[in-house]
């Protein structure tokens, strides 16, 4: 069911691959192609939108350390923010 | 907790039944979902009570007492005439007399949102009480569950979500709307038509099959704790050495982030792991008030926190610049020298014994000094202890007299 999800994905990364670091500038193409795989997936504009925003003030000047390259960082923000997003934070459990 | 895993568990009442209340457009798969989470807890050994409040369609009760008999749990249900209402407030009754420990109820859809099914949901709500409202959305409706979830959380009020016909064509999106617009978690999945077909929701595992690549996250994953390793490894001797200052504690705030949570980082630490979920909370708070004063210092003072203690004009400027009360910094400054000796104390291997809290950490500070003091002289003559070291120590009564 997600598969055309995932290939959009790693189609969105490839821009950065061989970049140094995540900028504003070499970001902008993967966020559009997050954008453009979020919407065919058919989640809501809005969410869509902050979701877009919040991965790239994430992903832009992220720490990306020694042996990673920043397509693998970029997929590891947008991996992040889909988890929040759908469940992230805590939902303390009261119980008998 | 019942419910165990990763996942948000369901409510459990202190005092039975449990009320479980499904909300839901017609064909979200409700019915359906309150047999497959009928059978979900008598696996888990609870006594389920299921009630047919769908009093539109005859069909529809029928549905739900062909898969109670399938599944071995009673339903409940009252002859035609009678109100939802009337109907869950019947088997609530009857759940209380007879020990039932859950109760669902099954109401009924409309083809859309619209007010009379709202004023429904109301009336039995506030008949029955529930613990939990969940709302039952077929994942196929894709972006519209976002206009859904927003207008039955407003009128019904939900405490989480069940997601429906993943095992369909649904292309995921609704998963993503739940939660953002409602706040309120995703709790089961539906993967199909079968009563057994629930599962639990991951967020973690939602997130692999939507994104795939789990191999480049494992790669980052790794790549990311040898660096975190290395820094709380170096952080670690300078709390030993109690030569912790706000420059490192700008970064240790880094890597508490980078980590998650201050829990991730404290497990990092020996001896630190005994530490509960309430003193990690009110710690991470009053880190970030902290973080607050530190973006008011000057280099010279992040480097030296001494500068502070021996100079209240110092304070004065740093409570006017970070928008605190000079009591403000007085305190957090107080509590930084505390926890500086705490970690210290910590770090060097002692555990943390009879430690009614978490002081400095977690602003309530009685204590610290009684308890430094005696782990201190029973590990004197270590080489925390050169005199060098000490005088950070010593300072420390200078900040608590403040
Ligand atoms: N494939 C699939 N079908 C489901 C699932 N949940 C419910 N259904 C089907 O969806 C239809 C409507 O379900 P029902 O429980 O009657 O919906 P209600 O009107 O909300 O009570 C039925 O044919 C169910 O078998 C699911 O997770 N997967
Ligand atoms: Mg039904």
């Amino acid at each position: 069911m997600f598969e055309e999800l995932s290939a959009r994905f790693e189609d969105a990364v490839k821009g950065l691959r061989g970049q140094g670091q995540i900028s504003e500038t070499n970001v902008e193409s993967a966020l559009k192609e997050v954008r453009r795989a979020l919407l065919e997936a058919d989640v809501s504009l809005p969410v869509v939108k902050e979701f877009v925003e919040d991965v790239r003030q994430k992903a832009v000047g992220a720490e990306v350390v020694r042996g990673v390259s920043p397509d693998q960082k970029f997929i590891q923000v947008v991996h992040q923010q889909l988890v929040d997003v759908m469940g992230g934070g805590q939902f303390p459990f009261v119980f008998s | 907790m019942l419910w165990g895993g990763d996942n948000s568990p369901l409510f459990s009442a202190e005092i039975p039944p449990t009320v479980v209340l499904m909300a839901g457009l017609q064909g979200a798969g409700k019915t359906t979902a309150t047999a497959k989470l009928g059978l979900h807890l008598k696996d888990q050994g609870r006594k389920t009570l299921m009630v047919a409040a769908d009093v539109y369609r005859p069909a529809a009760i029928d549905q739900l007492k062909t898969l109670g008999d399938q599944i071995d749990i009673e339903v409940f249900s009252l002859e035609s005439g009678a109100k939802p209402e009337e109907i869950a407030a019947a088997g609530l009754e009857k759940a209380r007399n007879e020990n039932f420990d859950t109760l669902i109820v099954d109401t009924a859809g409309r083809l859309q949102i619209d007010l009379e099914m709202m004023e429904e949901m109301v009336r039995i709500k506030s008949v029955v009480e529930p613990d939990e409202i969940l709302l039952v959305v077929d994942s196929m409706i894709g972006q519209e569950a976002a206009e859904l979830t927003r207008s039955f959380h407003e009128k019904v009020g939900i405490t989480g979500a069940v997601l429906t016909k993943l095992d369909g064509d649904s292309r995921g999106g609704a998963a993503l709307s739940i939660r953002k617009i409602s706040g309120k978690p995703i709790k089961f999945i539906g993967t199909g038509e079968k009563v057994e077909a629930l599962q639990p929701f991951h967020p973690e595992r939602m997130a692999g099959r939507i994104l795939g690549m789990g191999d480049v996250l494992t790669l980052v994953e790794k790549a990311q704790k040898e660096v975190e390793i290395a820094d709380a490894e170096e952080m670690q001797k300078k709390l030993q050495e109690a030569t912790f200052d706000f420059s490192d504690f700008v970064k240790q705030m880094r890597l508490i982030k980078r980590m998650g949570s201050l829990g991730g980082l404290m497990k990092m630490i020996p001896g630190m792991n005994k530490i509960d979920d309430g003193m990690l909370k009110s710690g991470e708070e009053q880190l970030k008030r902290i973080e607050a004063m530190i973006s008011s210092m000057t280099p010279d003072e992040r480097n030296n926190p001494e500068l502070l203690a021996a100079q209240p004009s110092r304070r004065r400027r740093l409570a006017f610049g970070s928008g605190h009360t000079p009591s403000d910094v007085d305190k957090v400054l107080a509590d930084f020298q505390k926890m500086r000796g705490f970690m210290k104390q910590m770090s060097s291997g002692g555990g943390m014994p009879g430690m009614p809290g978490m002081p400095g950490l977690g602003g309530g500070s009685s204590g610290i000094n009684g308890n430094a003091g005696p782990a201190r002289i029973s590990r004197g003559g270590g080489a925390s202890n050169a005199p060098k070291r000490q005088r950070p120590l010593k300072k420390k009564k200078g900040f608590g007299d403040l």
